[in-house]
């Protein structure tokens, strides 16, 4: 890690700016507004009906929180933006996923170029028993990156950004098993964005964390969200108030109102979304 | 990671070096160095522990030669021969003309030794004496195999009365083989053919003429036969017809109740294969016939 | 800088064409066909076994194999029923023996004993279960024979007693860990709740945790009876292999035959093709469906205990069915309508018009007596379950010592029930633990007894200069067993070399490529029988197929070959267990990363489940360096004078050495005694390896 130690630092800084500058190079050349985009979607898990025409837009560079109460269905959406319901046996989909325009279900489409773009945070921590050095460059090497140096010039960066350098510098060759939970969701944030991904899935992110370790993650996405854009699935409403610009509300499988934050929690246009949201039930 | 990824990387190329190690020295040149020529022979396990001494003492002459030994029974024995799986097939019975049909009338026989088959009993058995000096005929044999006589009172009523243990080998053993064709031969003068076979899958059945030769001797009221070879301290040879069973007694045929034991070919035998049976016939062979106990086909 | 440009190119890139040569279809389609000679392999040793038997069954009528009562093939008797009925006792004694000691120490370990004490009993249960049979066999020979004829002033010591208790003592350590488990299995609520209300420690024990696993103490014991049905050269050296039933029909010191020892002892000498020959096939495949029969009724009930105690539904299957008005009306007519089949079944099969009205009679006297039992209230039912066992105790007792005295004990014995139930909890309690204590004990001493008896006898042999580093002479008389000790590991290094890439490439793929198919389901039911069929089975396929089929001499490669096929469903299914356990979150993450699903597997899920796959394949090694059977037939000789590394040679073993000891050289005892401890050792070291591993991984695993 250490092996030009003031030309390393002066590498990150470097790579850094020229990094931000990259990506917002980047977004401007797609104009349009919304990055994902569903169309009558509708999913079946045997014969279980679990989304039903599901029409939605998601803004570039914002946070849009999904919230409902369990069961109906915020999950499963949330897995259809990258594919991931393709793992388990008996599901069907129609409709469509615009991704950039495209649709992620078309066949021709390999889903591994899309997963790649499109990172996902789960429910639980999912570091891989390895270390955490190489839980990193885990998904660079899959892409391709072999350079040692460029590595761990990633490494740093990605632990950087996912705000836990600090706490785990010293011992990038400890398993990764041996953090906390907190740590552990930090390590899979930081490990998404090591493939430079343009969206940010995240599953109820902070739903097997602590109070403080919750705090950490949320200012995390605050400082994200600057860079990405992020789709969050919880079911902790003051989470979704606390840190989102969009809020969708589903029910039974069904999207029952879609709107700003400050809308759908101030001023619910739905009677289901109040009675959710002033916890008449939920 | 990367550490242990060469940890493994080691391991697995030992272990596949190992092994690529393993098969090419198994196809090209034995460890001994020296090209080494191999046969195989199996068959009867009364011949198999005197088959295995000579081959011991044949590669102690000819270390270039590895003679693996098997006993596998008689019956397998001889069929390996026709099978071309072995190269010299031992049995314990006469060859039957079903199996040299089989083989298209290609097997050599080979009568290496010659053996009796002792009518045994434990020397504990309280009348032992009795037993020794008045002996048992050839029906008395057959009817107490064949399960007529029960008890040792059923013989004669001075003798205990115990029921009779009868021991015998697993069907389809050379020595069985034997034994029975030899008792039910001359029990055919009897006029009683009938019972014979039933009765006799009722007895305890051991696996060698060893372990027959074991179990007889620690069972005072045991019944059995086995290879005269294997006839110890614990063991009563009873006199059959009158006659006791000695080298002499088989040799000159007045004993009945004996065999050969065989070696096989099929086709006749070449090189390594020749050279070792003839050495099982020389000198040297014969003296391992004699020392495991059966009699040696010249003096 | 150069490398940064690389980093931008790839990060930006949007051509991600690197992505398009995926290697996924590759690796599947190597692993299916991997996964297909396995199966391949597996559905080949029952279709083999059937195609060979099946002229026999063309030739002999079922009737005369299933109800003879007269067993000589060379004299074209094939009356297979004492052996079948042999075989069905000894089992039933052993059984009979094994299962208050197995339950007793399982209880123990389970409930009573410190945890550290726990750790190492358990360790050594699961560390014995490696003895291989021959050294049973070695032991019940020279000294429970004998002990057994002195004790009963008999003329021999070979007998259904001796074979039960041996067997006894190979299912023992079968019984307690699958029992343990079971204990284990039971969720502490289910306990707590009891204490709760002020139950004793026993009291609990005995009304709440051992019906809760009782499901798992019936698979014990089903695992048992597999055990000790597919047992072969314990049962050869030790029972005396007389194929006739025992005189009376509960004398057991009468000797007996089972069907592995007959298979074992007539097949080497019968002649090739003929129909002696393929009577034993016949034995083979009868003992095969009596396997497959006690190993499905042995999984499905331990799946059915996953689902009890993980909550999980069973499946909907038939549920239309189950509503329907005829199902109601067979559930309640469902002991007539069994009695009937049954009956039924009776008069159809070819059997003589005595047989047909005995059977008959025992089933409609069965379901009248359950019909009675049904009729009983609930608090009384138990009475009549014990008065059923209590008549059987006594009838056997009867046959042994005399009605009178039978009566009188079957008094005291309830007498002695009925004053237990009278005492205090706090006295049954003790009363009960010194039981279990006592149980323990035994279990303890008989198991300690075999392992130092051959410890003290065989210890000073292994110190004798040329033992382990010579050759033997004098037909295994003098001199080392050098030869036996390296056969034993080629034949097992090969074996494990042979069968661990085949069962890991097709666990891999039955886990996590194969769909959840009929198929799939076929494969799966194949491999799980053959991983309880007896090791005797695999050595007629492998006799049958390498030798008379493909030509192939008795040699290493044979060897290898057959104990290779013997283990292939042991790894396959711990492949695939270890693999299953891993966390579907790994993959997903992975998968989320843009990986293709094999860069997953390979680089994620192998290697986590690595330590998993090893100790099932130490166990496999552990399995074939202690087998007998598959190379007796197939890849042994008798002496050798030198080392050899050939593939196509014949080769000594340990075990086989052991056993030619035992049966042609008995004045051997202390060099069989030295072959003996070799051969513990060298197996129990790898059992023990195996769970070391198993163990240390299980404490490091964090997820």
């Amino acid at each position: 890690m250490k092996k030009e130690n003031s030309g390393d630092v002066f590498l990150v800084l470097k790579f850094k700016n020229k990094n931000k500058e990259k990506i917002r190079n980047r977004y401007n050349e797609y104009n349009d507004e919304f990055v994902i985009e569903t169309k009558e979607l509708n999913l079946w898990y045997e014969d279980n009906h679990a989304l039903k025409n599901i029409n939605m837009k998601f803004r570039k560079n914002k946070v849009t929180a999904i919230i409902g109460p369990s069961g109906c269905g915020k999950s499963t959406l949330l897995r259809c933006f990258n594919r991931m319901n393709d793992v388990i046996e008996g599901c069907r989909i129609e409709g469509e996923v615009l991704f950039k325009g495209e649709n992620l279900y078309n066949n021709n489409a390999d889903i591994r170029i899309n997963r790649k773009k499109i990172g996902m945070i789960f429910q639980k921590p999912n570091p891989f028993p390895m270390s955490i050095y190489d839980n990193i460059i885990y998904g660079p090497k899959i892409h391709k990156i072999e350079d040692n140096e460029i590595l761990e010039e990633i490494t740093e960066n990605c632990l950087k950004r996912a705000v836990l350098w600090d706490e785990v510098k010293d011992r990038l060759k400890d398993t990764a098993m041996s953090l906390s939970g907190g740590q552990q969701q930090r390590l899979c944030i930081a490990r998404a964005l090591a493939v430079e991904p343009e969206i940010l899935l995240m599953d109820e992110p902070t739903a097997s964390l602590d109070p403080i370790a919750t705090q950490k993650i949320e200012d995390l996405i605050f400082e994200l969200k600057k860079e990405w854009t992020v789709i969050i699935v919880t079911h902790n409403m003051q989470q979704a108030a606390r840190i989102s610009d969009y809020t969708g509300f589903m029910y039974l499988g069904e999207l029952i109102e879609y709107g700003e934050t400050t809308q759908i929690f101030e001023n619910p246009h739905q009677k289901l979304t109040e009675n959710y949201i002033t916890g008449r039930f939920g | 990671m990367e550490k242990k990824s060469i940890t493994y990387l080691a391991i697995i190329g030992m272990i596949a070096m190992f092994f690529i190690g393993w098969g090419v020295t198994s196809l090209l040149t034995p460890v001994g160095g020296e090209q080494r020529a191999t046969f195989v022979i199996t068959g009867s396990t009364t011949t198999e522990p005197l088959i295995t001494e000579c081959a011991d003492q044949f590669m102690a002459i000819n270390p270039n030669v590895d003679i693996s030994v098997s006993g596998t029974g008689s019956g397998s024995g001889i069929s390996d021969t026709i099978n071309g799986l072995n190269d010299i097939g031992m049995s314990s019975r006469n060859i039957k003309t079903t199996e040299n049909d089989t083989a298209g009338g290609t097997l050599i026989d080979y009568k290496f030794a010659k053996d009796g088959i002792a009518i045994i009993i434990s020397a504990t058995h309280p009348n032992a004496t009795w037993l020794q000096i008045n002996g048992l005929t050839m029906d008395q044999v057959f009817l107490i195999y064949n399960g007529t006589y029960n008890t040792w009172d059923d013989i004669n009523p001075s003798l205990v009365a115990q029921s009779i243990d009868v021991y015998t080998r697993p069907d389809g053993s050379g020595t069985r083989g034997s034994f029975e064709e030899l008792v039910t031969k001359d029990s055919e003068e009897l006029g009683d053919n009938s019972g014979y076979q039933t009765s006799v899958t009722g007895y305890i059945e051991v696996a060698s003429n060893t372990v027959m030769a074991q179990q007889v001797g620690l069972n005072s009221y045991g019944f059995g036969y086995c290879g005269l070879g294997f006839v110890d301290a614990n063991l009563i040879a009873v006199p059959v017809n009158g006659v006791v069973p000695s080298v002499a007694t088989i040799l000159d045929e007045t004993y009945a109740i004996s065999r050969s034991l065989h070696m096989l070919t099929n086709g006749p035998a070449t090189g390594w294969v020749q050279a070792f049976i003839d050495f099982v016939y020389g000198p040297y062979g014969q003296k391992v016939v004699e020392d495991e106990g059966f009699i040696r086909i010249w003096f | 800088m150069a490398t940064e440009t690389v980093y931008d190119q790839i990060l930006y890139k949007e051509d991600l064409s690197y992505l398009k040569k995926n290697r996924d279809p590759i690796i599947k389609w190597t692993l299916f066909v991997f996964a297909s000679i396995a199966t391949i392999f597996v559905f080949l040793i029952i279709i083999f076994l059937f195609i060979n038997g099946a002229p026999f069954f063309a030739a002999v009528p079922l009737n005369d194999f299933l109800f003879g009562t007269n067993w000589l093939p060379t004299a074209g008797d094939f009356g297979a029923l004492p052996i079948i009925v042999d075989t069905l006792l000894v089992t039933f004694g052993a059984i009979i023996i094994a299962l208050p000691l197995g339950l007793a120490t399982a209880i123990f370990i389970a409930e009573i004993a410190p945890p550290k004490l726990r750790k190492a009993l358990k360790f050594t249960v699961e560390i014995l279960a490696g003895i291989p049979s021959i050294v049973y066999g070695f032991f019940g020979l020279i000294v429970l024979n004998v002990i057994i004829k002195d004790i009963f002033g008999l003329h021999y010591g070979n007998s259904w007693l001796s074979g039960s208790f041996i067997l006894a003592i190979m299912a023992l350590p079968t019984i307690v860990s699958v029992c343990e488990d079971a204990i284990r299995a039971v969720p502490d609520y289910y306990r707590n709740a009891s204490y709760a209300m002020g139950a004793t420690k026993w009291q609990t024990i005995r009304k709440i945790v051992i019906p809760a696993g009782m499901s798992g103490i019936t698979a014990a014991i089903i695992l048992g009876i597999g055990r000790a049905l597919g047992e072969t050269m314990a049962m050869l050296l030790v029972i005396g292999n007389c194929k006739t039933f025992p005189e009376p029909l509960t004398n057991l010191l009468d000797c007996v035959a089972v069907i592995t020892s007959t298979i074992a002892a007539g097949w080497g000498p019968t002649e090739q093709g003929s129909l002696e020959q393929r009577s034993y096939l016949a034995l083979a495949i009868f003992l095969f469906l009596m396997t497959l029969i006690i190993n499905t009724i042995a999984n499905l009930i331990l799946s059915r205990i996953q689902r009890k105690f993980s909550g999980e539904r069973s499946k909907k299957r038939f549920s239309e069915f189950r509503e329907s008005k005829l199902y109601k009306y067979m559930q309640k007519y469902k002991q007539l309508l069994l009695t009937i089949i049954i009956s039924g079944l009776f008069i159809l099969i070819p059997i003589d018009f005595v047989s047909r009205v005995i059977g008959v009679s025992i089933c409609i006297g069965l379901s009248f007596l359950m019909y009675i039992r049904k009729k009983v209230p609930q608090n009384k039912k138990k009475w009549i379950t014990y008065g059923i066992i209590i008549a059987f105790v006594g009838w056997v007792l009867s046959t042994w010592i005399g009605i009178l005295l039978a009566i009188t004990i079957c008094v005291l014995i309830l007498g002695t029930i009925y004053v237990i139930r009278r005492i205090s909890t706090v006295s049954q309690q003790r009363l009960w633990f010194s039981i279990i204590y006592l149980f323990s004990l035994l279990a303890v001493i008989i198991v300690g007894i075999l392992v130092s008896y051959i410890v003290v006898r065989g210890f000073p042999v292994l110190l004798e200069p040329d033992f382990l580093t010579g050759f033997p002479s004098d037909n295994g008389r003098e001199g080392g067993i050098l030869p036996a000790i390296v056969g034993t590991l080629e034949l097992t290094l090969g074996s494990i070399a042979f069968a661990l890439p085949l069962g890991v490439c097709a666990g891999i793929y039955l886990s996590e490529y194969a769909k959840n198919n009929r198929i799939t389901k076929i494969i799966r039911a194949g491999i799980d029988n053959l991983n309880g069929t007896p090791s005797i089975v695999f050595a007629l396929f492998g006799f049958v197929f390498f030798i008379l089929f493909f030509g192939l001499g008795r040699s290493l490669l044979v060897g290898i070959l057959t104990l290779g096929l013997m283990i292939l469903p042991t790894i396959i299914r711990t492949t695939e267990e270890a693999v299953k356990a891993i966390p579907q979150s790994f993959r997903e993450g992975s998968l989320a990363l843009g990986s293709s699903k094999w860069q997953g597997i390979g680089k994620i899920v192998f290697p986590a489940a690595i330590p998993g796959i090893i100790t099932g394949a130490i166990l496999g090694m552990g399995r074939s360096a202690g087998e007998t059977a598959p190379i007796m037939f197939t890849a042994v000789r008798s002496s050798a004078r030198w080392i050899t590394f050939s593939l196509f040679e014949p080769v000594m073993a340990l075990t086989y050495h052991l056993y030619r000891l035992n049966t042609e050289v008995l004045d051997a005892v202390d060099k069989a005694a030295g072959t003996a401890l070799t051969l513990l050792i060298l197996v129990l070291l790898l059992y023990a390896f195996a769970f070391i591993i198993r163990s240390r991984y299980e404490k490091r695993k964090q997820w």
